[in-house]
């Protein structure tokens, strides 16, 4: 088992880079045997640090309609939307990077999104004080996350799927 | 009369826009917007100008090295830094191998699909395609089993339903004229890209101590030399990055040029479409010396006007005649009529529609990209520019496979500025440097072995040794062309920092002469097939590589509305 946990995101567009600000908490806690990556908003180049990966956790800022500060836990099949027209390298999406794995043969066992509903995103290096807010539960769920494939893979080898909403 | 917009919106907000008015199937006159704005500059403002770099590299998601460079070269600039020459080495390393990684995965995963129409390759005869491809190079993979596997699992990506990148291609337009096993060889190679790219990621690995996001390092680089320590440059690091050159050449000469050549045969016409506005800037690249040594750049610098290849203009981006940013028809105060980056502002004034909104007012202020203008002239950057510059000074390797191209396709240099010209010049750009690449690997094995190994210059590290206020200006041609970021410095903190990059002049909208930037004026003319299905537009604007989106990535979980597309 190979877990990853990948902060996605804008460090330079406050909430945008909630992901970001994440993955640096979580780099100063010792969690063993698992990857953590600052994946910036690298796109399809992420592939490259993903490929001996079976449990994926991403995190991120999330559009939803729900107030900012609020936390949405996605599994990998709603991920997967297809994407649009794109003019630049860099509309390389989320979905397009978990599909072309996909494609190239790449099977992630676990594939799950904690996202965090932004409040501002404007040029700032701050997190405004909801995406702060969401923080310290953002972190717990990454533990409890960690522990629950740690452990399924320990007693049945297998794993929980849908586990959405908190 | 028509107007037609395309607005791709699968972040949060727009990023590169096009509106483009069209009279009986033609674009009569085009509009690029930028919708919205960055502001890296004033996050930059009151930091300590060595950590600059920090926050530069995330201006773009995919560039980061090109800004950091930039960043570092600015501060030193300012400064008066010199780099050791092997610090110097390994930052060319760095960046002809971002520039072989960008242009071919540029090529594979988003230009390709303009030409190459995927789920035709589902019709592929795998034996036809493997003698095709033996035809075009000897690279050794090439057999029917092998293009089979790869129809086989194409057919069950499909078949999920999830079509993922492919989705929403205008894959039924008729201006899709590859055969289906060109088609197979094409997709082929693009999955064999995605697998390659670890060779360039490796090297950056190695040189930068981390990836993603490398180090960088104000006054050297951050990789000291010592042969006899596991986390410094020693011989078995040379060795792994001796390795993976030899792949990065392979792959380049025997898959991605004759690519290029077989895609361009099949596409002639766009030889005559997209030409732009024929004035070219570069700033040179890959200093041998210092930054200051122009004439020991690799690739080198200069200005072409009005496509005459006769007379090379010198470019100076310090001088505060030569480079000025409109901002007449961009959302910002001030410089109506320009203003030297050193004296630009960046005071956002938004007068645009309230979103949501079907047009931008295109009379009036359109866009958060400025116009940049060299001596008063919208200028095309990247690498087009430095091909043409380099072959009118004669550049050797340049004039050497600028002409092999020219041989096979049976064309003029003339036919080089062109959608498919500007193409195949990022492929001519890529081959250069795959080969660059080895003898920058020996000047690194040369300076060892005369025992130059320093990497950092610490002379003016600490903010005691600096002036009250210093300027400066970083250069830097990176893959999408001329970049450069200006800082002043005062008190040790940086107090005013300005970028120009690639796009902005690609990309810029009108000045307050009205002159239209180089892609608005490449698509003025164009002929649209169907006005649903603007391929022509995605062909003309995906050959100048354009990098504006990168900022805002938020994912939308929705998948409904990911684009927009409005023809009235």
């Amino acid at each position: 088992m190979k877990i990853t946990i990948l902060g996605l995101g804008n460090i330079l567009l406050g909430d945008e880079g909630f992901g970001i600000h994440a993955v640096r908490k979580l780099k100063e806690k010792e969690i063993p045997g698992v990857k953590i990556i600052d994946g910036g908003t690298l796109g399809l180049y992420l592939i490259n640090f993903l490929r001996d990966t079976t449990h994926l956790l991403i995190i991120d800022a999330i559009k939803s309609n729900q107030k900012p500060g609020t936390i949405v836990i996605l599994d990998g099949r709603d991920i997967k939307a297809d994407s649009g027209i794109r003019f630049t390298s860099h509309d390389v999406s989320l979905p397009d990077l978990l599909t072309t794995m996909e494609l190239l043969g790449y099977h992630l066992k676990e594939i799950r999104l904690i996202g965090v509903v932004p409040e501002r995103i404007e040029p700032t290096t701050d997190l405004s004080p909801s995406s702060k807010g969401a923080m310290e539960r953002v972190m717990e769920l990454v533990i409890r996350t960690v522990n629950e494939w740690k452990g399924g893979e320990n007693v049945s080898g297998s794993s929980r799927k849908g586990d959405r909403g908190i | 009369m028509a107007r037609l917009v395309i607005d791709p919106i699968t972040r949060i907000e727009g990023h590169l826009r096009i509106e483009a008015r069209v009279e009986k199937n033609r674009i009569s006159e085009a509009y690029c917007a930028s919708t919205m704005w960055r502001g890296i500059e004033r996050i930059l403002k009151g930091r300590d100008p060595r950590e600059a770099w920090i926050f530069a590299e995330r201006i773009c998601g995919v560039c980061t090295v090109v800004h950091a460079l930039a960043s570092i070269r600015a501060v030193e600039s300012a400064l008066g830094i010199e780099v050791p020459p092997m610090a110097q080495a390994m930052r060319n390393m760095m960046l002809a191998t971002q520039f072989v990684h960008d242009h071919v995965l540029h090529f594979y995963h988003l230009h390709s699909m303009d030409w190459v129409d995927v789920p035709n390759a589902l019709n592929a005869d795998p034996q036809k395609a493997a003698e095709i491809a033996s035809r075009m190079s000897r690279w050794e993979r090439y057999s029917a089993s092998y293009f089979r596997d790869v129809l086989v699992r194409l057919k069950n990506f499909f078949e999920t339903g999830r079509l993922g990148i492919f989705a929403k291609g205008y894959w039924d337009h008729p201006d899709y004229k590859l055969p289906p096993e060109v088609d197979l060889i094409l997709f082929t190679h693009f999955m064999e890209a995605l697998d390659w790219q670890k060779h360039m990621v490796r090297i950056q690995t190695f040189l930068g101590g981390k990836n993603p996001h490398p180090n960088f390092l104000v006054g050297g680089a951050p990789l000291p030399v010592d042969m006899n320590s596991p986390t410094a440059m020693n011989i078995t690091m040379l060795g792994e990055i001796k390795k993976a050159i030899g792949e990065i050449r392979q792959f380049v000469r025997e898959v991605y040029i004759p690519d290029l050549i077989m895609l361009a045969s099949y596409y002639e016409d766009w030889f005559h479409k997209g030409k732009g506005v024929m004035n070219f800037l570069t700033y040179g690249e890959f200093p041998d010396g210092t930054m200051r040594q122009f004439e020991s750049m690799f690739f080198p610098r200069g200005a072409i006007l009005n496509g005459n290849l006769s007379r090379i203009y010198e470019v100076d981006p310090l001088k505060e005649d030569e480079i000025m940013e409109v901002h007449a028809r961009s959302w910002y105060e001030d410089g109506d009529e320009g203003l030297h980056p050193f004296e630009g502002k960046t005071q956002p004034r938004y007068t645009g529609p309230e979103p949501p909104y079907d047009y931008l007012n295109v009379d009036d202020k359109y866009s958060w990209v400025k116009a940049p203008r060299w001596k008063g002239n919208p200028m095309e950057v990247g690498p087009l520019a430095r091909m043409l510059v380099g072959y009118a000074l004669g550049h050797h390797q340049i004039v050497d496979r600028v002409e092999y191209i020219m041989g096979k396709l049976n064309i003029p240099i003339e036919a080089f500025v062109s959608t498919m010209g500007r193409t195949l010049a990022r492929g001519v750009e890529t081959w250069i440097l795959s080969e660059y690449l080895e003898d920058i690997y020996n000047t690194m094995v040369s300076l060892i072995k005369e025992g130059r190994t320093k990497t950092f210059n610490r002379e003016k590290w600490l903010p005691g040794s600096w002036p009250r206020e210093a300027r400066g200006v970083g250069v830097a041609d990176v893959p999408r062309g001329a970049l450069a970021h200006w800082v002043v410095i005062k008190d040790g903190k940086i107090e005013n920092y300005q970028v120009i990059a690639p796009s902005t002049w690609n990309f810029s909208p009108r000045d307050h002469k009205g002159q239209p930037g180089p892609v608005e004026t490449a698509l003025e003319g164009t002929r649209i097939e169907d006005p649903n299905q603007p391929v022509e537009i995605l062909r003309i604007v995906h050959s100048y590589d354009p990098c504006m989106a990168c900022a805002v990535h938020l994912l939308d979980p929705r998948g409904t509305e990911l684009y927009r597309l409005i023809v009235e």
